[in-house]
């Protein structure tokens, strides 16, 4: 059985592959990107840049020479805001914001910086992109969307979003979509994608990137060694050696790279998933928090329960079922707000594609009995 | 016979190349940048023939910053 029902934090298990790629990484390879000449680094270095190329498929852009490492989506997301923002700006925002964007934007706001707003939703937390024109001002400059809420499952129609405010920046929080779903930055004309490696690519934590369509947009946020116009104290301004300065994460970029190349094969279907929800929604003390149209629905959903805490929902849950899941504020206060949901939050059930059809019957019995 | 080498801005530009050598069957050799031509530790593009037009198009056409020059193992 696999009962471990918090993929959205972090997926597990990983496919078999990334932990040989890293084994052999640790055991026959070594290396760093690009700072010798000599066959280990070339192996390296090809290691990173064809993870980049593999993460450029993804992102569904032919544009790999904008993609950077990064130690997270974190990492990535204060790359972005904190580049992005300049004196009186203003800034939308969905409702359903991690604190891995909320955080530095209400730093830039009691700094002064930036004004800040939230874009319209319907109850499930959808943007009403018909509302969306109205909200933006002469000094929008950049819209930011979380694609798929962490808390919900809601999926953001970035496409019409994009549409809609024309040429105003958007970044796309892409970290619980990207695996799961399309993010077509070509097509859709993303300007800016922040991602992590380690919940549905499959990849090891301490990995993660971003893109971003005009690089010349913004400065480095770290300064450092990057084995490229070394007697300059500048930073070179050329891609990627502008974005990546240190010693990246090589054993995760390699581990990464398998992930890209291993995508697991899932024992369930979409159909599967979304009777899963329905069954939930069937038994009386629980209420599932989800996407009002199945096709917004994210491979994640929450409950709450008539009676009981999230927390204590998720503890018996472990304690008496060996199912893990994820209960409280999943650092996305905002979105609890939102929902209503706060301070106590919601008990987060995340699946994978290693989750079979018994694996849920397992889930929906023990909630049964949890009265 | 002609050697001469190829010299990109970064790592990522060599790898690139060195692949679209490998594709369009391009005899080449991965070296040590020679000291007189840069104090980094990096690494370039030995063609021992001379180069296809067709390369020189690939560099430009892909935006990179390159320098060919002679190739001295002395």
């Amino acid at each position: 059985m696999n009962l471990y029902f918090d993929n959205s934090s972090t997926s597990f298990p990983k496919p078999k592959a990334v932990a040989d790629a890293m084994s052999d990484f640790m055991q026959h390879v070594g290396g760093t990107y690009g700072r010798a000449a000599y066959q280990r680094i070339w192996q390296t270095s090809s290691i990173v840049e064809d993870c980049r190329e593999l993460l450029a498929e993804t992102l569904e852009t032919k544009a790999s020479d904008n993609i950077f490492f990064t130690l997270n989506a974190t990492h990535a997301l204060n790359t972005l805001i904190k580049g992005l923002c300049k004196p009186g700006c203003h800034i939308i925002t969905s409702p359903l914001e991690h604190n891995a964007v909320a955080r530095p934007l209400y730093l830039l706001q009691e700094q002064g910086i930036i004004e800040w707003d939230i874009a319209e939703a319907d109850a499930d937390g959808k943007i009403k992109v018909d509302k969306l024109k109205s909200q933006l001002q002469k000094n929008t400059s950049l819209v930011i969307i979380n694609h798929t809420s962490n808390v919900t499952g809601v999926t953001q129609p970035i496409k019409d979003i994009k549409k809609t405010i024309g040429g105003i920046k958007l970044l796309v929080d892409a970290t619980q979509s990207i695996g799961c779903r399309p993010i077509g930055v070509d097509a859709n004309d993303i300007d800016m994608v922040a991602f992590t490696g380690h919940k549905m690519l499959f990849g090891p934590t301490g990995t993660g990137g971003f893109f971003i369509k005009n690089p010349n947009m913004i400065d480095s946020f770290i300064q450092g060694g990057t084995g490229s116009n070394s007697l300059s104290y500048e930073m070179p301004h050329f891609t990627p050696d502008k974005f990546e300065a240190g010693t990246q994460n090589m054993v995760g970029i390699a581990g990464l790279n398998a992930a890209l190349s291993n995508t697991p094969e899932p024992l369930h279907t979409r159909n599967d998933f979304l009777e899963l929800i329905e069954k939930l929604e069937e038994i009386p003390h629980i209420n599932v928090m989800k996407a009002n149209n199945p096709e917004d629905q994210g491979r994640l959903f929450s409950i709450t329960h008539t009676s009981r805490t999230p927390s204590e929902v998720a503890h018996t849950l472990y304690n008496e079922y060996e199912i893990e899941t994820r209960a409280g504020l999943h650092c996305s206060p905002m979105a609890h707000q939102f929902y209503g949901t706060a301070p106590v939050g919601t008990c987060r059930i995340s699946v994978s594609p290693f989750h079979s059809t018994d694996d849920f019957d397992e889930l929906i019995s023990a909630l049964k009995a949890i009265k | 016979m002609t050697e001469t080498i190829i010299i990109l801005q970064n790592i990522r530009q060599v790898i690139k190349t060195e692949k679209w050598c490998v594709n369009n069957l391009v005899d080449h050799k991965i070296v040590p940048v020679p000291k007189e031509y840069s104090s980094e530790c990096g690494m370039c593009i030995l063609i021992q023939s001379e180069i296809p037009e067709s390369l020189i198009s690939y560099l430009e056409e892909s935006n990179f910053t390159f320098q060919i020059k002679d190739y001295k193992t002395a």
